[in-house]
């Protein structure tokens, strides 16, 4: 039996270009908000001294000792230095999400069905993931 | 860690920044991933608890694929085709792998410490045993490899040729992925010390693509098992964001010195420092 020929998706150009600009996006938005914190530029939630004598604590006795927001309590704290930092780190970990979002519409108009499955099926687990329903925050 | 005890926090920031860009260096050139270096190593000497340097580690293996992504994908190395059902098999996994992880060290971390040992002595092992072939023959006709449309083709530039690639034993292939993806979440790690030996290997994808491939997968893979940790709490920018930043600046230089070196000599002093660092913390685990 002869190996059949398969072609490269015309999507993928798309998903890297646009993966190439945000990514680029993501890292200034990292270093600046990153700048502002530890340069004392904008005032962090948890002082950084505090931090340094908790962040060896196991998670759930560093989050009772600080009162550090979970799930998606840090966006009402987005104005202090480290949860800004969070803010780039959280868009960091979105940009997979937006890719995707592309795809989506990208198999859409050209029927690929199972890709379409498969993207759509990737964006709810992101989702799921990022919506925190299995977590509850607890906190 | 008493030796530490009076580095201040900025101290450590340097620090961080530092380890993450040899580990980008010696990683590019030795072939592995960041997390796999940065977890056991950060997570055996430094202070830091081993629940954020896990979290910093899956960040670390993010946006290190991320970074590298866009010119793969161009480049037709990494398949989008291939990474799209693999990846969604092992993020949903990994989603798994990041609440069994925070719940296990939510008992013990010593539980999470030693099993991370067990599992980097165990890659260890995989490292000094791996084989690998530039384009494996693949047997036609895997039903699951047609019905996905698993290949392409890409140009090989040493001899100008365009190579066209499929793959097989598709679904055992799909079922290790599902045990890639909970480690990864479980641990931090980002896998391509499993990816490539699966893709390349069991599943026949010419070795520029596996590589390539498995980068990529790693930032759709962790997208989802970095979303816990970031809803959990997990995450300190102070530690994340300076080794981001010291991994990519130091996987950019790596990538630069690879022609210049021999590619073995690093590759046995990284799986060196990986043997400790997994001894290290498999000892910790025992309270040793």
């Amino acid at each position: 039996m002869e190996q059949k020929k398969f072609t490269n998706l015309h999507e993928q150009m798309a998903y890297g270009a646009l993966l190439e600009k945000l990514v680029n996006v993501s890292m200034i938005v990292l270093f600046i908000s990153f700048v502002l914190y530890v340069g004392g530029f904008l005032a962090p939630l948890i002082p950084i001294e505090q931090l340094s004598t908790v962040w060896n604590l196991p998670l759930e006795e560093f989050l009772a000792q600080t009162d550090a927001p979970t799930g998606w309590q840090w966006v009402n704290h987005i104005h202090t230095g480290d949860y800004l930092s969070f803010a780039g780190i959280a868009f960091l970990v979105a940009i997979t999400g937006i890719c995707y979002l592309v795809l989506l519409i990208g198999f859409a108009k050209d029927g690929h069905k199972i890709y379409l499955f498969i993207t759509s099926a990737e964006i709810g687990l992101i989702i799921l993931a990022a919506a925190n329903v299995m977590g509850g925050s607890g906190h | 860690m008493t030796a530490f005890a009076a580095t201040p926090w900025w101290g450590w920031v340097i620090l961080l920044f530092v380890t993450s860009f040899l580990i980008g260096i010696f990683g590019v050139m030795a072939g592995i991933g960041g997390g796999v270096l940065f977890v056991p190593l950060v997570g055996s000497f430094a202070p830091f608890s081993i629940d954020f340097v896990r979290g910093a580690g899956l960040f670390i293996a993010l946006g290190s694929s991320l970074a590298a992504a866009p010119s793969l994908l161009k480049h037709n190395l990494a398949s989008l085709r291939l990474a799209l059902p693999v990846a969604l098999i092992a993020s949903a996994f990994s989603i798994v792998g990041a609440y069994l992880g925070l719940w296990l060290s939510a008992i013990n971390p010593a539980i999470i410490q030693g099993l991370l040992g067990a599992l980097i002595l165990l890659i260890v092992g995989i490292m000094l045993n791996s084989k690998s072939a530039a384009v494996p023959q693949v047997k036609p006709g895997d039903r699951l490899a047609e019905l996905f449309g698993l290949g392409g083709s890409f140009v090989e530039k040493s001899s100008n040729q365009e190579i066209y690639w499929t793959v097989h034993h598709t679904k055992l292939g799909f079922v290790l992925f599902a045990f890639v993806g909970l480690l990864a979440g479980m641990f931090g790690l980002g896998a391509g010390w499993a990816n490539v030996p699966v893709l390349n290997l069991l599943m026949g994808a010419p070795l520029k693509v596996a590589v390539a491939t498995s980068s990529f997968s790693i930032s759709i893979t962790d997208t989802t098992a970095a979303w816990i940790y970031l809803n959990k709490g997990a995450v300190l920018p102070i530690l994340v964001i300076p080794s981001i930043g010291g991994i990519m600046v130091g996987a950019k230089i790596g990538a630069k010195l690879l022609p210049h070196v021999k590619p073995e000599l690093i590759r046995r002093l990284v799986i060196f420092v990986l043997f400790v660092a997994g001894l290290r913390s498999l000892l910790k685990g025992f309270g040793i």
